[in-house]
Parts: C-alpha cells; structure tokens; sequence
C-alpha cells in the first residue's frame, strides 16, 4: 500500500512537473546595455499566453513563440513529446534588480502562471562597454537622402545601406520606417554585400531598401528609424583540450542584436505661388504629343499620342487637359509608363487618345499643355505639345453624314461670359423717373379738375341748354318705351289697333306722369294738369290734337294708312319728348 | 438766360464727351485684358456723374475677369435696373454660379410672376409717362364728351380700365426699382443674426456675392430678408446696396 502511494506521489509529481511554466535567463546578473533573453518553456501546447510585465525593463522583441515536438520511440514504446518556448529579447536599461511578475497560460482549461522572476543587472566592466561600443562601429545602418531641403511634389532618393564587419549570421527587418506625408515607391535593392573603404576600414555593405518618396505634403516631415534584427556570429574562445574542435575551427555562439538607423528630417515647402493651371508635376520634363494620320476618312480611328519624358514625379500626372474638337468622339485614354528609379532617372508617360472624327472637314487639335514646377530653377515653366490639324474627308461607307438623321444641333455650352458692350449713351445719373408725388399730383390733378366741372355743372348750368342734352335723351327713352306696342302694330300692319295703342299710350303716360287716377282722364283734366305744371299752351293743344287725331282716324278710313301712321307715331313721340322736357 | 443753357449744355455735352473717351479706352483696355486699368477708367466716368446700362455692365464682366464675384453680381445688378438685356440677365447668371450661397428662391404664383415681369417690361419712367398720358387722353375726352356728345364710346370705355392697370404697374415698378432696397453683400462671410446685437442668436451665415432685401434699418445694423424668405439682422457695413 504504501509502494502504491509512492508510486502514484511520484506519478502526480510528474504530471506536475510537466504542467509547469518554466521560466529562465540566458544570463543573471545581467551587464546593463546587453541583450538579455528570458524564455517562458511549458511541455504541452498552450494557449492565451500572457506577457509578464517588465518593469523598467526594455523590450526589443518578444514574445516570440516557438514549438518544438519530438517522438521517440524506445524499447518499444513510444513517445510524444512538445513544448513551447516564448522568447522575449531585454535590455536593461539602469542597474539594478527587477522583478518580472509570473506569466501564465491557458493548459487545457487549466491556467497555469510561472514563478515571478528576479533580474539582477549589474554595470559592466570597461571590457564589455568597449566590445559594445566596437559593435556598433562595426555593424550600423546608414540612411542616405539625395536631398533635405525640397518643396511638395519633389523627389527624394533614400537607401538605407547596412555596414558591417562582422560575421553576420542572418538579418532580419524587425520594423519598416513608417513614412509619413511621402508617397513612397520601393526600388529593387541588391542585397548582396560589397566591399566599400571608409575612412581607411574596409567594411562589408549591402543596400537593404532603396525607395523614392514623394512629398505629399510642406511641413518638417520624418523618416523613421529603421530597425533591423542582426543575428552575429562569434567564435568561441580555442578550447586547448579539445583538438577536433579546434581542427574545424571550433564552435560559434550566435548572438543577436538589434541595430536601428537614425531618424531623418526632411523639410518640405510648399510650392511659390502656384498658377492656376499648375497640378502638381514637379520636375524636368517636355510634352510631346503626335497624329498617326493627319488625313483619314470620317468615322475611322485617329491616335492622338501625348508623350511626357523627363524625371520627377512623371508618374502622378493625370491625363491633361486637351481640347478636341467638338465632333470628335473621345475615348478615355490608355495611360502607360515606363518610370525608371520612380522618376529619379528619365522616365516616359504616354497618353493615348482614341479619336473618332464623325463629319468631314478641317480641324485641328490643339497644343495641350502642362505647367512644371522647375525645384533647379525655382520657378514654373509650361511646356506646350504641338498643334496638329487633321482633314478629314468624307466617309466612306456612305453614311448619311450630312442626312437629316445625324443632323446635329449647334451646341451653346454656357462657359464664359459674353463679351463687353462698346457703345451706349451715357447719361447723367438720377434722372431715372419722375418723383412719385409728382407722379400722382401731375395723375390726380386732372381727374380733380374734371370732377370740380361735373360740380359746377351740376350747381350752376341747369339753365345751361347744352347741360339738357341728356335730359332730351331720357324722355326720348321713356317715349320710345310708351311706344312700343305701337311700333309692333306698324310692322303688323294692324290699322285701327295702331291708333288705340297710341291713344292707350298717352293716356297712359299721361295718367303715370300727374298721377291722374284713369277714371278722371278727360281733355280738360290734362288742360288743367298741363297748366299746373307751367307747360305751354301749344304743348297741350299739340296733344289734344293728336289725341283727337287718334279718335277719328279710328274710324274714318284713310287713303295712305301707313304714311298716316309713321306720321302719328313720330307725333306722339315729339309730344312725349316736349312734355318730359317741359316737366324737368 | 439763353447763353448760360447754351453754356450748361455745351458743359455737359463736353464732360459726356470725355465720358465717352474714357469709355472706349476702357474697352480697349478690356479687349488688352488689363481689366483692374479697364476698371479704375470706367469708374471715373461714374465719379463724372455719368452712366448707362452698357457702363454697369463693362464693369461688372471686368470684375467677373478678375473674380470679384460680389462686384460683378452688384453692377450687373445695376445694368440691369437701367436696362434690361439678354446679355447681362446671362452674365449674371454666370457670375452667381461662381458664389458660395445658393440661395433657391420662393416658387411665385404664376399670376404674380407675369405681373412682375409686365412691371419690369418698362422703366419706372417709361411707365409713369404711359400713365400719365392716359390719364391727359382721358380727361381731355371726357371734356369733349360734356360739350360735343360723342358718338364713338369705345375708346373711352378702353382707357378707363388701362389707365387704372397702369396706375398700378407704375405704383408696383417705382415701390420695386425706388422703394424696396436691395444690396449685395461685399465681406466674405457675414452671420446673420436674429436681433440687432452681437450677442443674439446667430440664425445663418451668408457670403460674400449674396443679394439680400433691406427691410428695416436700426443704427447700424440691418433687417435683411433673402429670396427663400429668411430674414435676420447684420451689420449695415457689411454690404452694398444697390
């Protein structure tokens, strides 16, 4: 029982000992400034591994995992076996002890943290400072720039070279320089190491990166460090006891180092004052711009090509402005390029417009043109293509080309402003109407007027003959409406009906007007009505005669009846006038 | 009294003489695109007193040639209350693209629109003398009428109603070309606020180039109201009327 229980301990201690976090350092203490490695190794596979925190501690990498799994197969039996290590690069910053608190790992659903750790880092001696320092006189990046001072849209060349006079082992870029405000373009860079003498020692380089940045915009703009991950090889001190090791040239311990080139500055300007028409290029260049045919027939393909040669930033140009005629058919252009060293060394962009001229004619395409920024000269130049004029002639397919199908309306596009007036007179200012009071004195003056004499007429002239002009038209009105049935007997030809309707009529009008009730109408009421009123005597005879005339022709037939009647009724009519007048 | 008419007029025919000199050496100073020169030569003759519709207009396409957009709109502007033409309504057009505010102007009633456009048809002079004619034909027919019957009413009954049409276009065009004042907002942004004071609420803001109608004056301060019918208050300084 109690081997069983051994057994089953130990068992246990293993299971343990397998779950467990192991935490080391390449070296402790520590020389400040080194590079020190701590590496996290667990025998299964894990998962959500969580960094320790390294106080005050610098980390230059990490964690970098790596796995490892073995099978081995012994006696028969066989066995498994993993683990991963996570590696993280130090850099003790100060001297001192530092603890790195525990990390941990998920095990299957098992978290599992390691033994906190303590760093000890020490000053080093002058020895290792010295080798320090001679590793970085010996392995550095340099950065060149082909210039410091430029202005937006300018081009600069950077290559990053790599001196060393070390054994590298292997490099590895651990950062790339984040570029900023720059329009980078990546140029093939040869890796391969040269011999380069500086300063009398001999080193080994090698261009790692070589780009072309254009700026895209003015200010102080950086160029970030570079850092890069060397791996150096060196050899192990000569080992006296050992002759097979020192017959093939002993053994290497590989170190690794983080190297980084410094940070550059470029400061970019804006461009003086650009003109308006200016977009952008910046750089030396001449347009040119070629017709494959210059004569064709209507509906065929012209190519127009518009070729810019030169070095700067000839590959952000866009496709220029380029004034066709009008019945051309225009197709966007086929751009190509052929940028050498991204326009650092002469580079070619060509435009190609396909042209379809659609009637005949003469025509001409004019010069496009495109304004550079000179940064030699500090100033602009427009560089203009030539003009090209083009006969088209008529199509050959027989078209309707002139038919009333493809007529084309005369195009007025509202572009520009129409051109000034050159005449015009000239008159002084502020006679632009007549004031407004005026304007209604001088209006209402005369309808004042016209109005104060229909008064004074109405006051003054009823005596006025002239006044009784429309008097005379009101009775003329009221005998033409007492004598209306009358009219109508006339047309009908009706006789005695005539003469009653007359006689009806004036008694009628008679009775209405001195409101004589028609039982009292006589001869002599209408003397005594009539003389009441102050109307003359011929008046009232006149009317008794007509009355009587009326009576008698009734029944005394008459030889000319219509003549008769026109008669009489054009007598009753002055009769009613004479009294209406007399009456008013 | 005859020579000294016949010396003011002779002095006028002169100084519209030299107007007119200046006139052309301004055009061909246009047609040489040396508009600022075009300009200051045309704004003399303004200081002389003179003007013309052709005047407002060279200089309004001389400030659209040198982008003072606010400028231009104002003498095309002017142009037009002198005379309306094809060329300057296009101009103007084109000018007021090129301005920051887009100002979409109230929908009018159709009626009021054919009457706007019956009132612009004429001058407010033009108008006011039609007016005034009518009103002479009127009278004097209506004094005939009273001594001499006449027999041909027709043309009587015509101009009463004319003459009261006309009265109205000629209230309608001098309220419209002398009464309502209009201005052109010449600094490049103005706020607009809801009361006459620099602390009120800012409402809008409006730029440079902008016709707004004046309303009511306060000091120095503005009632402003502009076609899509907002209104608010600005600085008097800050535009230029018409």
């Amino acid at each position: 029982m109690k081997k069983l229980t051994l057994i089953l301990c130990l068992f246990c201690s293993a299971l343990l000992q397998a779950q467990q976090l192991k935490v080391a350092a390449d070296k402790n203490p520590a020389i400040v400034g080194e590079q020190i490695v701590i590496q996290y190794k667990i025998d299964t596979k894990g998962q959500n591994f969580k960094s320790p925190n390294f106080k005050g501690l610098k980390v230059l990498s990490g964690p970098n995992p790596s796995t490892q799994s073995s099978y081995s197969f012994v006696n028969g039996k066989s066995q498994k076996s993993s683990s991963t290590t996570y590696s993280f690069y130090l850099k003790a910053v100060k001297e001192g002890t530092y603890t790195i608190s525990p990390a941990s790992i998920t095990v299957k659903g098992k978290k599992i943290q390691s033994k906190a750790y303590s760093l000890k880092a020490v000053k080093g001696n002058k020895k290792n400072k010295a080798q320090q320092k001679v590793l970085s006189d010996n392995l550095f990046i340099k950065v060149n720039v082909s210039k410091r001072n430029i202005v937006v849209g300018e081009q600069i060349l950077v290559t990053y070279k790599l001196f060393t006079r070390v054994d590298l082992h292997n490099t590895e870029l651990s950062s790339l320089p984040a570029l900023n405000g720059f329009w980078a373009k990546d140029l093939e860079a040869s890796s391969r190491f040269k011999r380069d003498v500086v300063d009398g020692i001999a080193y080994n380089v090698a261009t790692i990166k070589k780009s072309v940045l254009t700026a895209q915009k003015s200010g102080e703009l950086i160029i970030d460090p570079m850092k890069l991950k060397c791996s150096i090889r060196i050899q192990k001190k000569r080992n006296n006891r050992d002759p097979f090791a020192n017959f093939f040239g002993g053994g290497y311990n590989v170190q690794e180092e983080f190297i980084s080139s410094k940070p550059i500055i470029i400061k970019v300007a804006d461009l003086p004052n650009p003109p308006p028409n200016f977009k952008g290029a910046v750089g030396k260049m001449s347009i040119k711009s070629s017709v494959d045919n210059t004569s064709i027939n209507a509906n065929d393909a012209i190519t127009y090509k518009l070729t810019i040669t030169g070095t700067g930033n000839i590959e952000l140009i866009e496709p220029l402005d380029i004034q066709f005629p009008e019945d051309f058919e225009v197709y966007d252009p086929k751009i190509t390029d052929r940028i050498f060293e991204g326009g650092k060394k002469r580079s070619i962009k060509t435009f190609e417009y396909l042209l379809i001229p659609r009637y005949k004619g003469n025509y001409s395409i004019p010069s496009a043109s495109l304004v550079i920024y000179n940064p030699k000269k500090k100033q602009y130049e427009t560089k203009k293509s030539s003009k090209h004029t083009l006969t088209i002639l008529a199509s050959k397919n027989n078209e309707q080309e002139t038919g009333q199908a493809s007529q084309q309306q005369v195009r007025t596009e509202q572009k520009d402003i129409h051109y000034i007036f050159t005449g015009g007179n000239l008159q002084e200012i502020k006679k632009r109407a007549i004031d407004q009071k005026l304007f209604y004195i001088l209006f209402f003056f005369p309808i004042c007027l016209l109005i104060l004499l229909g008064i004074y007429n109405r006051i003054v002239g009823k005596t006025d003959t002239s006044s009784n002009d429309w008097k005379n038209k009101k009775a003329n009105k009221i005998a033409l409406k007492r004598l209306k049935t009358a009219q109508i007997c006339i047309n009908n030809n009706d006789f005695d009906g005539f003469f009653e309707e007359i006689e009806k009529s004036l008694w009628g009008y008679f009775a209405d007007k001195f409101k004589v009730a028609s039982a009292d109408l006589s001869k002599e009421t209408v003397s005594t009505y009539f003389k009441s009123s102050a109307i003359e005597n011929a008046v009232e005879s006149k009317f008794i005669a007509l009355l009587d005339e009326c009576e008698f022709a009734r029944y005394a037939p008459a030889s000319n009846k219509n003549a008769q009647m026109d008669a009489v009724l054009s007598k009753a009519k002055n009769i009613i006038i004479e009294v209406e007048t007399a009456l008013k | 009294m005859k020579r000294l008419i016949f010396i003011l007029s002779f002095i006028f025919a002169l100084q519209s003489f030299a107007g007119e000199q200046l006139f052309f050496q301004g055009n061909s100073e246009y047609a040489n695109e040396n508009y600022s020169t075009a300009i200051s030569l045309y704004d003399s003759i303004l200081t002389k007193g003179l003007e013309s519709s052709e005047l407002y207009y060279n200089l309004g396409n001389c400030h659209y040639k040198t982008q003072d957009w606010a400028n231009a709109i104002w003498h095309y502007k002017k142009s037009l209350q002198l005379e309306k033409k094809e060329n300057t309504l296009h101009n103007l057009e084109l000018a007021k693209l090129k301005i920051i505010d887009r100002i979409e102007s109230l929908p009018q009633l159709f009626y009021k629109k054919w009457w706007n456009n019956l009132t612009q048809l004429f001058g407010t002079k033009t108008w006011q003398i039609l007016t005034l004619l009518c009103i002479g034909f009127v009278v004097l027919l209506q004094l005939l009428n009273q001594y001499k019957s006449l027999k041909n009413k027709l043309i009587l009954n015509i101009l009463y109603p004319t003459t009261v049409v006309l009265l109205f276009i000629t209230h309608n065009s001098h309220t419209q070309n002398f009464v309502k004042k209009e201005g052109i907002i010449f600094t490049s942004t103005v706020i607009v606020n809801s009361a006459p004071s620099i602390n009120s609420t800012n409402l809008f803001s409006l730029h440079s180039g902008s016709k707004v109608e004046v309303i009511d004056e306060i000091g120095d301060w503005i009632n402003i109201k502009i076609a899509n019918g907002n209104s608010g208050w600005i600085s008097q300084n800050s535009i230029k009327e018409l």
